[in-house]
């Protein structure tokens, strides 16, 4: 069967049909290739370009040419590994740190499990305590629950009362100084093991005024100085000296951290 | 006619000096080359199909050694411009860049004589014909072709490209393209008979 009667057009576009049946998606070359898709002269130019690619199909490519598309190695996604991602230095960085980050706020949260009303004031004081020297204090030789009433006969300070744990040991100066915030602290230095005693305001609500109070006692740790702390009638006493919580052993029994 | 269909033939793969394979692989370059190709920044697939482009070259040039040093420093100079962040936006840029090196690289060699070719109508047999070609021996014909009737032939039997496509990569009018197909079928089928003539005809 001839060709039937084609515009110049169409032939063109019959000379360009495309050697696979999915290159037809242009209307006019469906068109065109419909019109004559059943004529002899079409048929052996079909049959003739498909036997054409069929050989440039057929074309080797050399071994050296394949080494640049060869799908072995292809990066990107291809080969994801955690060993690889973990070797990326972007992620090693953000990798070290969320470490860094997520150790200080343990850090933090375990500290703060310890945090009592007025654990930042002790912790200051262990900072006194580490610094001071005996000729500081006035040099005061007697038992140390006596002194509560030179706190208030001499510095007008109530309830500042050392207690029975502590009461028994004799002293070796004592001083009453005001603190950054002003607030009165007595301090205390027994004989016994240099151990320092400090009694301070305890701390209150910023609204009511109340006093925040806390059962037993409380450790702090400041440079290699532990405090034992405990609050009686609004007013915090301390016993500090160098070491750990052990050294309190024998004169606090039962105490909480 | 059937001479000056061989003559044109026989100029196939001239002037293609031989290179030695130790200058054309470069392993770590080959492997950047694949980055640039296929990674996640890389053009479309069938935009990018690195073998037929490979084919392309080789139908453009009939010597396989001058088709992978083409081949191969136009991979190279793309993955220097993507190393760069200058890769060209357009589509087909690799095909159309391949396609000027390897006019460059023929230019100085020996072109063939401005014959008449014969043009035979398309046989009904020619599939039995084409049958019995070498893939170089098509590429060797193909090649000698003048341009851009040589660059129209290639990118259409490649099979890889719509007629738009081509007409944008080889810079065609359809009229031209469809022209220069249907002048190369029937030069094709005139050296095919003159190959492999009918038994009645020889």
């Amino acid at each position: 069967m001839k060709l039937p009667w084609l515009s110049r057009g169409q032939r063109a576009l019959l000379n360009c049909a495309p050697i696979s049946e999915n290159g037809l998606a242009d209307r006019s070359m469906r068109s065109a290739v419909s019109r004559a898709a059943s004529s002899s002269d079409f048929i052996n130019q079909q049959n003739f370009d498909r036997a054409i690619a069929e050989i440039v199909r057929l074309i080797p490519i050399p071994p050296e040419t394949a080494e640049w598309f060869s799908e072995k190695d292809l990066v990107v996604g291809s080969k994801w590994t955690w060993k690889r991602m973990a070797r990326n230095p972007a992620v090693l960085a953000i990798s070290i740190a969320v470490v860094v980050i997520a150790g200080v706020s343990v850090f933090q949260v375990l500290s703060r499990l310890n945090d009592f009303p007025g654990s930042a004031t002790a912790r200051k004081l262990l900072t006194v305590a580490a610094s001071t020297r005996p000729v500081m204090l006035d040099p005061v030789s007697t038992e140390a629950g006596t002194l509560s009433d030179l706190f208030f006969m001499k510095h007008g300070l109530e309830h500042y009362d050392v207690p029975a744990e502590f009461a028994d040991f004799r002293t070796i100066g004592c001083r009453v100084f005001e603190d950054e915030e002003s607030r009165r602290i007595a301090q205390i230095w027994l004989a016994e093991k240099r151990m320092q005693l400090f009694l301070f305001p305890a701390e209150r609500n910023a609204k009511t005024g109340a006093v925040l109070h806390f059962p037993g006692w409380r450790y702090v740790h400041q440079e290699g100085w532990v405090g034992a702390v405990t609050e009686r009638s609004g007013v915090c006493f301390m016993a500090a000296l160098r070491g750990n919580e052990k050294e309190f052993a024998p004169y606090i029994s039962g105490a909480k951290q | 006619m059937r001479d000056a269909a061989s003559k044109r033939t026989m100029h196939r793969g001239f002037g293609c000096a031989a290179l030695p394979e130790s200058q054309l692989v470069d392993a770590a370059e080959a492997r950047r080359v694949r980055r640039v190709f296929f990674g996640t920044s890389g053009v479309p697939d069938r935009k990018q199909n690195l073998p037929q482009l490979y084919r392309f070259c080789f139908l453009l040039l009939g010597d396989s050694l001058k088709a992978q040093e083409v081949f191969q420093t136009t991979l190279r100079e793309a993955a220097l411009r993507a190393a760069q962040r200058e890769l060209p936006r357009e589509p087909f840029w690799l095909f159309r860049d391949a396609r000027w090196r390897c006019l460059e690289a023929t230019k100085t060699d020996l072109q063939p004589e401005s014959l008449a070719i014969d043009e035979h109508d398309v046989a009904s047999r020619a599939a039995s014909q084409i049958e019995r070609l070498e893939p170089a021996q098509l590429a060797i014909w193909i090649s000698g072709a003048p341009d851009p009737q040589r660059t129209a032939l290639a990118l259409f039997f490649l099979d890889e490209f719509d007629y738009r496509e081509i007409l944008e990569i080889a810079d065609l009018k359809l009229s031209e393209f469809s022209r220069l197909l249907a002048q190369g079928r029937r030069q094709l089928q005139a050296w095919l008979n003159a190959k492999f003539p009918e038994p009645g005809n020889l």
